[in-house]
């Protein structure tokens, strides 16, 4: 069996255009087949290149597809190439299954939304630009998919535009990513500068073996590898949430919740990991690039965890978790663990999309409403959805035998371990590794407050909300099921070498090609990262108990009371987004408005386009005195205007041409053809305002008695009307 | 007498001519000085007819003639039409032709 890859994400892409094109004219039921069909039928050819292929794609480069030149243009060749190997098969897979997964959801959860076709449109078109981003060969390519699934984003999150503050929210999302995305096109350039390709395999192969182009020092003693990497890191930084643009990520809540799952949690997210991880080699060049990754990563965890303590939205406490996961993700990187921060990223779109569909199923029962102050008790009314939120929330927990456990201690077990930063920058591994088991309690401890507030104790919705409560159709509680279980199973691929000794780091095994061998962390270490991260998610558990455990308690009340400035700044998200709006939105919008009044208003409002107008306004009030309506004035204009040109063609015609030949120091002119007969003729050879030669002759020579600069001038008459005109020449003689 | 002298009177007739149509404002004076110019006209016709011993001048003379009395008949229709609607002869008055 033999597939082409470029099938993966043009089944998707073909189906959002057919449903973009037609989709308003075929019933609901006829739109969801057609999107749940293009993405599954891409899940299954991805599944079956990927298996099919396996032995060679965990071995060797993988499997390409060349689909033709894209565009040459001088040095730069760039290929449309898609390629397949054991870390894009492994993308590929996730992307594919969990949008299939979350096809389906939304066909239970949008089912009464007017915009069916449009939604479903969208997410097809989101499915196809994924895969090309993740199977993309080139760097181009990539950012291709890379923008498209950006479009997407914004596409989404301002789906239901007619409220003006989700149509914000998706132009914050797209502006935002905007400021990454100049990193990664300067990335791009600098790379292509260093190394003349935007191919993945050979930037990666130039990196691999060091080559000087790349170590070769370009701004501030630091080489061309750790400028390009640190451009491309600030486009991930855009895509994937990370300080210091994460702040459009909460905002992107906007969107319907199978977006948030599917887009904002489990794959457009983590594409700033995955480029990353692709282009691990360059970065290895870079320890103090892989510094900035790993401590921006641990600081967003760490902040985003502390945020998520405080907020009272469901989706919002998410999507601050979702950021901090994705600096868990980024340190697994940021210290040489790609294959760590794949396997965070694959463990957490099992349970992060999980947790996500059980927030939709959640806000679905209360009529759409995600504030869980209003809460509490519905583990008796959505017992499936309560079930597959334990699973997923034990797993982003990181309690044991829980995917998100294995995936989590890979990390931070990587960081201590590390030795990718060199000797002066060694405390960089520990440190960061520090900060995630301090964001892993706070993990647990706001994961664990969601759940009680939301699933335990007394309902405190109001009566109507109360009755109306249900628990959610099959299609919705099927896909969270599936979900459930990858939470639950999807860590055996990553199991500690310590733990299992024949199947331990499968995934590393299997990501050794694409990204460089796994890291080596010992036995000990394994076992004390284990014991205390698990101890760490107990305490987190426990603690969010005495604190929310049945509802809020006396110890969250307490605290409040004790710390009314701390708890009023993490409620308020440390008021990042105000401080971004005084310090960029304000100063842009003012050099905005000084724009729009000096140049719109007056540049061209009143100079370019009044000022035309004025002119020929007033050209028309001058000239209409002239069309008084007098017969008489008329014609003495028409008399003067005859006069004038009687006095014109009376004048002899410009000769066709005048020759002047020099020799030595004689000079002949001669006037061409054309000229009316019996014309009289006067030459000033030497400007000194006497005719040296007069007649009828239209031609003359003259001697000059020095070299010099002369002015040659001649005089043609009409005797018949005395009219003459005067033609100028000015003549070197050497 | 010298050619001139017709030539100049000629030009003279043609100058009075034109000055009537300027400046008069009657509509019938304006006609007549119409039929002045062309006058001056055909006397320079004439003239150099009969300097240059060429019969086309003659003939020219009286084709100028004959439209000078169609432009004079099409001029009164029209004058006397203008008359009717406006009550008045005088061209100051009939300017209804402006921007």
């Amino acid at each position: 069996m033999f597939y082409q890859l470029r099938i993966i994400p043009l089944l998707p892409l073909l189906g959002a255009a057919y449903l973009i094109l037609f989709g308003r004219h075929h019933s609901r039921r006829a739109v969801h087949r057609i999107a749940c069909l293009a993405v599954g039928a891409a899940f299954l050819v991805a599944a079956d290149a990927f298996f099919f292929w396996f032995p060679i794609l965990v071995q060797s480069n993988g499997v390409t597809d060349l689909v033709g030149t894209w565009f040459a243009s001088g040095d730069l060749q760039v290929d449309l190439v898609l390629r397949m190997d054991a870390l894009s098969g492994l993308m590929c897979l996730v992307v594919s299954f969990v949008g299939t997964l979350i096809h389906i959801y939304s066909t239970g959860y949008m089912a009464h939304d007017e915009d069916y076709a449009r939604f479903f449109a969208y997410l097809n078109l989101f499915c196809g630009a994924m895969l090309l981003l993740v199977l993309g060969d080139s760097l181009p390519v990539m950012f291709i998919g890379w923008e498209g699934v950006g479009l997407c984003s914004y596409l989404l999150i301002g789906f239901w535009y007619g409220e003006t503050a989700n149509a914000s929210a998706g132009k914050k999302a797209f502006i935002t990513n905007r400021v990454g995305d100049l990193g990664f096109l300067i990335g791009m350039f600098l790379l292509f500068r260093a190394a003349g390709t935007l191919d993945i395999p050979l930037l990666v192969d130039t990196a691999r073996a060091g080559s000087p182009s790349l170590t070769a020092t370009l701004w501030w003693g630091q080489p061309v590898a750790f400028w390009a990497a640190l451009f491309l890191f600030m486009g991930a930084v855009g895509k994937s949430a990370q300080i210091p643009l994460y702040v459009w990520l909460p905002d992107a809540m906007a969107g319907p919740t199978p977006v948030s799952a599917l887009i904002h949690a489990a794959t457009m997210v983590t594409a700033g990991v995955y480029m990353v991880a692709r282009l691990g080699a360059l970065y290895l060049l870079a320890p103090a690039a892989l510094a900035i990754v790993a401590g921006v990563g641990a600081l967003t965890a760490l902040l985003a965890a502390v945020i998520a303590l405080g907020q009272n939205d469901f989706k919002k406490v998410l999507a601050y978790s979702t950021i901090s996961q994705l600096g868990f993700m980024f340190v697994g990187v940021g210290t040489g663990n790609f294959a760590g921060g794949i396997f965070h990223l694959f463990t957490h779109a099992f349970f992060k999309a999980g947790l996500f569909l059980c927030a939709g199923s959640v806000m679905h029962a209360m009529a759409g409403s995600g504030d869980i102050t209003r809460m509490g008790g519905l583990a008796r009314k959505l017992p499936w959805t309560t079930w597959v939120f334990r699973v997923c929330g034990l797993a982003i927990c990181g309690v044991p035998i829980f995917s998100g456990f294995f995936s989590k201690d890979a990390i931070v077990a990587g960081a201590f371990a590390t030795a990718v930063f060199g000797p002066r920058l060694h405390w960089v591994g520990p440190t960061v590794g520090a900060g995630l088991l301090a964001a892993a309690l706070g993990t647990a401890f706001y994961m664990s407050r969601l759940y009680y507030l939301v699933f335990t104790g007394e309902c405190r919705a109001d009566l109507n909300t109360r009755e109306h409560l249900h628990e959610s159709s099959v299609e919705m509680v099927g896909p969270m099921v599936v979900l459930g279980l990858g939470a639950l199973l999807a860590g055996v691929v990553g199991l500690p070498p310590a733990v299992s000794r024949s199947h331990g780091d499968l995934v590393g095994h299997w990501l050794a090609d694409a990204v460089g061998p796994a890291l080596e962390v010992s036995r000990g270490l394994q076992w004390r990262v284990m014991a205390f991260s698990t101890a760490i998610a107990l305490a987190g558990i426990g603690l969010a108990w005495r604190f929310f455990g049945g509802g809020v308690r006396e110890p969250a009340r307490r605290f409040v009371t004790t710390w009314p400035h701390l708890t009023s700044a993490v409620r308020g998200k440390f008021f990042v987004d105000e401080i971004y709006h005084a310090l960029v939105v304000c100063p842009l919008r003012g050099l905005s408005r000084a724009f729009f009044l000096v140049v719109d208003r007056i540049l061209i409002d009143k100079l370019l386009v009044g000022g035309w107008t004025v002119l020929v306004d007033t050209a028309g009030r001058l000239l209409r005195m002239l069309q008084v309506g007098d017969v008489q004035r008329y014609l003495a204009i028409f008399a003067i205007g005859l006069a004038a040109l009687v006095y014109v063609m009376a004048r002899p015609a410009e000769p066709s041409e005048v020759k002047v030949r020099i020799e030595g120091r004689s000079a002949r002119v001669e006037l061409g053809e054309g000229v009316a007969e019996k014309l009289d003729y006067g030459f000033d050879f030497d400007g000194d305002g006497q005719e040296d030669r007069s007649g009828a002759a239209a031609s003359a020579n003259w001697l000059y008695p020095q070299p010099g600069h002369y002015q040659l001038r001649v005089r043609i008459t009409d005797p018949r009307w005395n009219t003459s005109r005067t033609i100028e020449r000015t003549i070197d003689i050497q | 007498m010298p050619t001139y002298a017709y030539i100049l009177v000629s030009l003279a007739l043609f100058f009075v001519g034109t000055a009537g149509v300027l400046l008069r404002r009657n509509v019938l004076i304006v006609l007549m000085s119409v039929e002045l110019q062309f006058a001056a006209g055909t006397l320079a016709l004439l003239t150099f007819s009969r300097a240059l011993g060429d019969q086309k001048g003659h003939v020219f003379a009286f084709f100028v003639m004959a439209l000078a009395a169609a432009e004079a008949a099409v001029g009164l229709a029209i004058v006397v039409s203008v008359f009717r609607t406006r009550r008045t002869a005088s061209l100051d008055e009939v300017n209804a032709l402006k921007g």
